[in-house]
């Protein structure tokens, strides 16, 4: 609890967390103006789907940079060393400090997207459940990265190693998971499709992706070839929440595993 | 009471610290004086536990190092140009560190001590408002609040303005039954509040009477 006062305290006072819901904010806003032509009914629909894909592409940069400087700013603020020599291991500072960075980065997101439903209401014929699963994959990616921001804070021991991690792995989610899966596309089988799909939804972005657009019902998954049937082994839902585990868990034992102290 | 037996640290090929041995008897104030590099935070990060002992022992109380969580109880330990978190008040940053300690929160000694570093009537300003005298003051309240009966001061006047380090040696001479360690380049802060010298060189310690280290700075021994 300590931590998240204290974290809630510093954010509000900072520009960080003000800027990042700033640009939620108005990309939300405007994808909401440009959707005011849509039907009553499928408008609801598309805005959330168009405003997923427009979150999606920053959104995890703002979040790895958010994560990754909060920690490093303990280390550079030597409060890090203060700590880790009163009460505190490096196990139960990222442990609590990570806590505290999503739930500060997690309620004000929240609450704006609470406030949304207003316009929405207002605009569309608002389905709730869909809206929740909008906002579990939302918030989940947001989890997801904002923990890998944090590794990358942990492992960083200067600001240019954090812009340069956090572009490379912001790039790889981005494109070139997407290029190496393509590239051993042409070798994929009935006996290995299981392994490649594993591999694809290793990849928050596509895990992400596949769980709402499925949830929102714009894929069906009662026509699918064999072949589409071993990739799909699993429900996009299980999917997506065993790549949230499986980033959360990996980036936080990671951070724990190769951190360093020094910052400068 | 501090106690150190051959301690050697080395960073790759490089012998920071070289079977060095070193006691810090109870209520000694301890200067640790050596050049940059000399390796002074590298034994202040060994005594510290942020850096593995790989050869030698450190004792603290006649407790071994194993014993990782007695220490933060008997250490008190303040970084050399630490900032703390700027955008919280001087009295949110200490009440942060000391709900970070298992022992009940105790306001009235937040305040005697924030009153006695002069600081009680700044208490609620953001510290990005802080002077470094300021600052500096902040941290040492911090690390009485702990009332650990060591301490360990890494440059507590680094950079401060005359008139602060005098401040802040006036607030040192006030503590009393405190076994300090403290890093300085200073003669004149050593000589003010210091009762031995430990000097650090090639990778060894020697430890004199701080009236033996002045008159050998004189002789230009050291």
């Amino acid at each position: 609890m300590n931590y998240i006062w204290k974290e809630w305290k510093e954010s509000v006072r900072s520009k960080g967390l003000w800027l990042s819901l700033g640009i939620m904010i108005i990309v939300s806003l405007l994808m909401l103006s440009r959707s005011s032509d849509f039907s009553l009914d499928q408008g609801f629909y598309l805005l959330l789907v168009n405003l997923f894909e427009g979150l999606i592409y920053f959104v995890p940069i703002l979040c790895l940079f958010l994560g990754a400087f909060s920690i490093f700013q303990e280390k550079e603020q030597k409060t890090l060393v203060m700590l880790l020599t009163r009460q505190e291991s490096t196990l139960s500072f990222l442990g609590k400090k990570s806590l505290a960075i999503q739930l500060v980065l997690l309620a004000p997101i929240f609450v704006w997207f609470f406030i949304y439903l207003i316009p929405l209401k207002m605009n569309f014929i608002v389905d709730l459940h869909h809206y929740f699963l909008f906002l579990v994959a939302l918030l989940g990616f947001i989890l997801v990265f904002t923990q890998i921001g944090v590794f990358i804070g942990s492992i960083s021991t200067s600001r240019m190693q954090i812009t340069g991690i956090a572009v490379v792995v912001w790039f790889y989610f981005f494109f070139l998971h997407d290029f190496i899966l393509l590239s051993v596309l042409p070798t994929i089988t009935h006996d290995n499709v299981q392994l490649f799909s594993v591999a694809y939804f290793l990849n928050p972005i596509q895990a992400v992706r596949m769980f709402l657009e499925s949830g929102l019902g714009l894929y069906s998954f009662g026509n699918m070839s064999r072949l589409l049937e071993s990739f799909m082994w699993l429900s996009p839902s299980i999917f997506f929440g065993v790549n949230l585990l499986f980033w959360i868990g990996v980036s936080f034992a990671l951070a724990v595993l190769l951190h360093r102290k020094e910052g400068s | 009471m501090i106690d150190v037996q051959n301690l050697t640290q080395s960073y790759g090929k490089k012998t920071v610290l070289n079977q060095v041995s070193l006691s810090v008897n109870e209520n000694e104030v301890c200067a640790l004086v050596g050049r940059n590099g000399a390796g002074k935070s590298t034994f202040i990060s060994s005594l510290l536990g942020l850096l593995p002992v790989k050869t030698g022992t450190i004792k603290i109380n006649g407790k071994e190092r194993s014993k990782k969580q007695h220490w933060e109880n008997e250490i008190a330990y303040l970084p050399e140009k630490f900032m703390l978190y700027p955008s919280l008040t001087g009295y949110e940053n200490m009440l942060f560190f000391a709900k970070t300690s298992q022992k009940p929160l105790n306001e009235a000694k937040m305040k005697e001590i924030l009153t006695w570093v002069r600081l009680w009537e700044d208490k609620d300003a953001p510290i990005k408002g802080y002077s470094k005298g300021m600052l500096q003051r902040l941290g040492l309240a911090i690390t009485f609040y702990q009332d650990c009966d060591m301490i360990i001061l890494d440059e507590p006047t680094s950079g401060i303005d005359p008139i602060g380090r005098n401040e802040i040696h006036e607030i040192l001479k006030g503590l009393t039954n405190k076994t300090i360690l403290l890093s300085s380049h200073h003669l004149d802060e050593i000589k003010q509040l210091c009762t031995h010298v430990a000097y650090l060189d090639k990778g060894k310690i020697t430890k004199y009477p701080v009236e033996d280290f002045i008159q050998l700075q004189h002789l230009g021994g050291r």
